[in-house]
C-alpha cells in the first residue's frame, strides 16, 4: 500500500482540442456525443486510405499553423489563473509529449526542395515564423522547458515520452512527487495536434478507421482516428491549496501503472496490465473492489485488438462492479489524442464528476459479444457520482489508471 | 529530473548491477547490434534491449515488483528521419518503422522477455540523466510493490537533421555539439534496490564541492554520466572505497558510491564526469 504524506488535488485546467478551447468546447462535443471527424486540410492525404481526424477546422480559433509549445502556454496559463497560482511559483512541469514533428517534416522537405521553405514557397519567413515548430522542438525535453519558461515556474521539470500513456504517466508522476512530500504543485501537460508524419505511420499500421467514424466497442468498428489534444492541469497538494483558498474541482485518490509482457504494439488479449494498473489504482484509493465507481473513462480507440482485451481487463479488475460501473470512450468524438489521451481524458473524467453527466460512446451502433458491458451509447447520461477512473494504454504494453473523486 | 536544487536522493540506492555498450563509434569494444524481431534500420532498440538484458539475465528478479525507466534525448532519430524522409518522397511507410518508432516499442519487447509487468517509463532528458534516472528510482522504490528499477540511457548519433536541432540548441548555452557518427550509439544501463547484501555498491546524494570547479555541461543528450557511474560501480567491486560522482549541467547533484562489501582503501577520489 501507499506511503502517502499528502492527499493531492486538482486546482486548475486548460484544455484544447477539436471542438475549440475551454469546458464549454468539450461539453458541446464530447458530453454531446458529437463526432469532431472531418476530411482534414492541413496536408495531403491523397496518399492514405482516410482523410478523416479530429482536427481543429481553420477559423479564428484553428490550431492549424500553431506550433505545440504555444498551444502548451496557452493551455497551461489557462490552468494556473484557474488554479489562483502566479507565474514564478515554485511549481514543477511535468509533460507528456512526442515533439512536434511538424518540425521534423519540414526540415526533411525544405531539404528536397533547397531554396524553397515548405511552408512559403514565396520565400517569405518559414522556419522563422514565431508560430511555427523550431528545429528542436521535435526534442520532447525542450517543450517542457519552454513551457516551464513561458509560465516562469521554477520547480523541477520531467518529460515523458511514453506515447499514449505519456501524459497519464506525467499526472502519475506528479501525484507521486506531491503525495511523498517532494512538492507542492505542479503543472502535468500533455499535447498532440494532427499532422502528417504520425496519420502516415497509423496510416501504414492500417490503425485508422475506414468509415470515417471511431466506433469504441461497438460491433462495426473498423480502427481509430487521429485528433487534437492538448491540456495542463495543475496538481497541488490538499494542505498547499487550503494555505491559499484555493478551491480544489477534484481529488486525485488513486494511480496506478503496468505493463502486460505481451507484444511491442499489441495489447494483451486478457488486458492484463490493464487490470494491473486500475487495481493497483483502487488499492491505494482504499477501495479495491471498485464500490465507490460510478464512472470509467476507457482508452476504448476503436480497434479490433484494443476494445475486446480492454473489457476483458476491467472485468479481471471489477470483478463486482464490471456490469454495473458505466464505462464509455471519449475517443469516439475527440479521437486519439496520442501522447496528449491521459491529461485530456482526465480533464473529462473530472467534469463528468463536477457536472453529473457521463460523456457517452458516440457511434456506437451494435454490440459486440466481446464487449459485453454498459458503455453509454450515444447519449449524455445524468450520474452522480463520487468517483470515476481513467484508463489509457499504449504501445508496448503500458497501461495507467488514476482514480478521481469530487470534493 | 531537471531540478534547481542539489538534493536529488532521498533514501540510499545500491546498484545490483551495470552494464554499457557502444556500436559503430570507434571505441575499443564496440558491439555489433543484436538482432530483435520486428525491429529494423535503428540502433536504438537493439543497444537499449542490449544494455537492459545483460542487466536483467546478470540479476534475475520478480518482473512483477520491477520498473524500468528509458532516458534519451529525442527518441530514436533514426527511425523518425527514414519514416519522415518516406513521407516527404511520397513513397509508402514501412510499418516497421510506425511499430518501433516510440521507445515504448523496445520496452514492450523487454517487457516480454523478461516477465515485466511492473511500470515502464521512458523520458527525455537535455541535460545528463544520471541524476533525473537516480531520482526516478529513489521515488519509484518508494513503492511498496516496487523491489528493483533499472534505469537505461541511449545516445544516438545524428545526421543532416539531428546536427541541426544541436546546433539551434547549443545556440542558447553555447554545450558543445556531439560528433558521434549517425549510425552510432551508446547505451548504458544500471539495476537498481536499495541496499542489502546482494548489492554492496551503495548510492548516496552527497554534497558537490562548491570551491572547485563544477564539472563542465556536456552536450544535450550525453549518457557519458551513466558510463561514468557503470564504470565507478565496476571498480568499487573490484578495489573498494568510495567515490564522488558530481553530474554535469545545470542539476548539479553529487552522489557518492560507497563498497559495503569489501575493505575500503583509505582515500576518497573525486571524480567529476562529463
Amino acid at each position: 500500500m501507499s506511503t502517502l504524506t499528502g492527499e493531492v488535488t486538482v486546482t486548475g485546467f486548460g484544455v484544447r482540442t477539436a471542438f475549440g478551447t475551454g469546458a464549454d468546447a468539450l461539453r458541446r462535443g464530447v458530453f454531446a456525443g458529437v463526432p469532431s471527424f472531418a476530411p482534414t486540410t492541413r496536408f495531403d492525404t491523397g496518399p492514405y486510405r482516410t482523410p478523416m481526424a479530429g482536427a481543429a477546422p481553420d477559423g479564428p480559433d484553428a490550431v492549424e499553423g500553431w506550433a505545440l509549445r504555444h498551444a502548451l502556454a496557452r493551455c497551461g496559463t489557462e490552468a494556473l489563473d484557474m488554479a489562483g497560482l502566479p507565474q514564478g511559483t515554485e511549481a514543477a512541469v511535468l509533460l507528456g509529449i512526442a515533439g512536434d514533428c511538424t518540425s521534423i517534416t519540414r526540415h526533411w522537405r525544405d531539404a528536397a526542395r533547397p531554396g524553397v521553405d515548405s511552408d512559403r514557397p514565396d520565400g517569405s519567413e518559414g522556419m522563422g515564423d514565431p508560430l511555427h515548430a523550431r528545429l528542436a522542438d521535435a526534442v520532447p525535453a525542450r517543450l517542457a522547458e519552454s513551457l516551464a519558461g513561458e509560465l516562469r515556474l521554477t520547480g523541477p521539470r520531467l518529460t515523458f515520452t511514453n506515447a499514449c500513456v505519456a501524459s497519464a504517466a506525467a499526472i502519475i508522476h506528479g501525484c507521486r512527487l506531491i503525495s511523498s512530500g517532494r512538492i507542492d504543485a505542479a503543472v502535468c501537460a500533455g499535447g498532440y495536434l494532427v499532422e502528417e508524419e504520425t496519420f502516415g505511420k497509423f496510416d501504414s499500421g492500417r490503425a485508422l478507421s475506414r468509415d470515417g467514424m471511431v466506433r469504441p466497442f461497438s460491433a462495426d468498428r473498423t480502427g481509430l482516428l487521429l485528433g487534437d489534444g492538448v491540456a495542463a492541469v495543475v496538481l497541488e497538494s490538499a494542505e498547499h491549496a487550503r494555505r491559499r483558498g484555493a478551491r480544489p474541482l477534484a481529488g486525485v485518490v488513486g494511480w496506478g501503472a503496468a505493463t502486460d509482457a505481451h507484444h511491442i504494439a499489441q495489447p494483451h488479449p486478457e488486458g492484463v496490465g490493464l487490470a494491473l494498473a486500475a487495481r493497483q489504482a483502487l488499492r491505494l484509493a482504499g477501495d479495491p473492489d471498485g464500490a465507490d465507481l460510478g464512472y470509467v473513462n476507457a482508452h476504448g480507440t476503436g480497434t479490433k485488438y484494443n476494445d475486446g482485451a480492454e473489457t476483458r481487463g476491467l472485468r479481471a479488475a471489477l470483478p463486482k462492479r464490471a456490469e454495473s460501473v458505466p464505462v464509455s470512450s471519449t475517443k469516439s468524438t475527440t479521437g486519439h489524442l496520442l501522447e496528449a489521451a491521459g491529461v485530456v481524458e482526465f480533464v473529462i473524467t473530472m467534469l463528468a464528476l463536477t457536472d453529473g453527466v457521463l460523456p457517452p460512446t458516440a457511434g456506437f451502433t451494435a454490440p459486440d459479444p466481446e464487449c459485453d458491458l454498459d458503455y453509454v451509447p450515444n447519449e449524455p447520461r445524468p450520474a452522480d457520482l463520487r468517483r470515476a477512473l481513467t484508463i489509457n494504454a499504449a504501445f508496448g504494453g503500458a497501461n495507467t489508471a488514476l482514480v478521481l473523486e469530487r470534493p | 529530473m531537471t531540478t534547481t536544487e542539489k538534493a536529488a536522493l532521498r533514501s540510499p540506492l545500491a546498484v545490483l548491477t551495470s552494464t554499457t555498450a557502444t556500436h559503430g563509434t570507434g571505441r575499443d569494444g564496440d558491439i555489433a547490434l543484436p538482432r530483435l524481431p520486428g525491429f529494423v534500420e535503428s540502433a536504438f532498440s537493439p543497444l537499449a534491449y542490449e544494455v537492459a538484458a545483460r542487466c536483467l539475465t546478470a540479476c534475475p528478479g520478480d518482473g512483477s515488483r520491477t520498473a524500468v525507466a528509458l532516458a534519451s534525448l529525442m527518441g530514436d532519430t533514426t527511425t523518425a528521419d527514414l519514416a519522415s524522409t518516406r513521407v516527404v518522397s511520397g513513397r509508402v511507410h514501412n510499418p516497421l518503422l510506425f511499430m518501433q518508432a516510440t521507445p515504448n516499442s523496445v520496452l514492450g519487447h523487454l517487457s516480454r522477455e523478461f516477465g515485466i509487468t511492473g511500470q515502464m517509463f521512458s523520458l527525455s532528458t537535455l541535460d545528463d540523466p544520471v541524476t533525473e534516472l537516480l531520482a526516478m528510482a529513489d521515488l519509484l522504490l518508494e513503492d511498496p510493490e516496487l523491489d528493483r528499477v533499472l534505469v537505461l540511457g541511449v545516445e544516438l548519433g545524428g545526421g543532416e537533421r539531428v546536427a541541426a536541432v544541436h546546433r539551434e540548441l547549443t545556440a542558447d548555452d553555447g554545450r558543445p555539439v556531439p560528433d558521434l557518427p549517425e549510425p552510432a550509439g551508446l547505451a548504458a544501463a544500471l539495476l537498481l534496490t536499495r541496499p542489502g547484501p546482494e548489492a554492496p555498491v551503495t548510492v548516496r546524494a552527497t554534497e558537490t564541492d562548491d570551491s572547485g570547479h563544477p564539472p563542465a555541461a556536456p552536450h544535450h543528450g550525453s549518457v557519458q554520466g551513466l558510463f561514468d557511474l557503470a564504470a565507478a560501480h565496476r571498480r568499487l567491486l573490484r578495489d573498494g572505497g568510495s567515490q564522488v560522482l558530481a553530474a554535469a549541467g545545470p542539476a548539479a547533484a553529487a552522489f557518492l558510491l560507497s563498497s559495503e562489501r569489501l575493505p575500503e582503501r583509505n582515500e576518497t577520489d573525486t571524480h567529476a564526469h562529463q
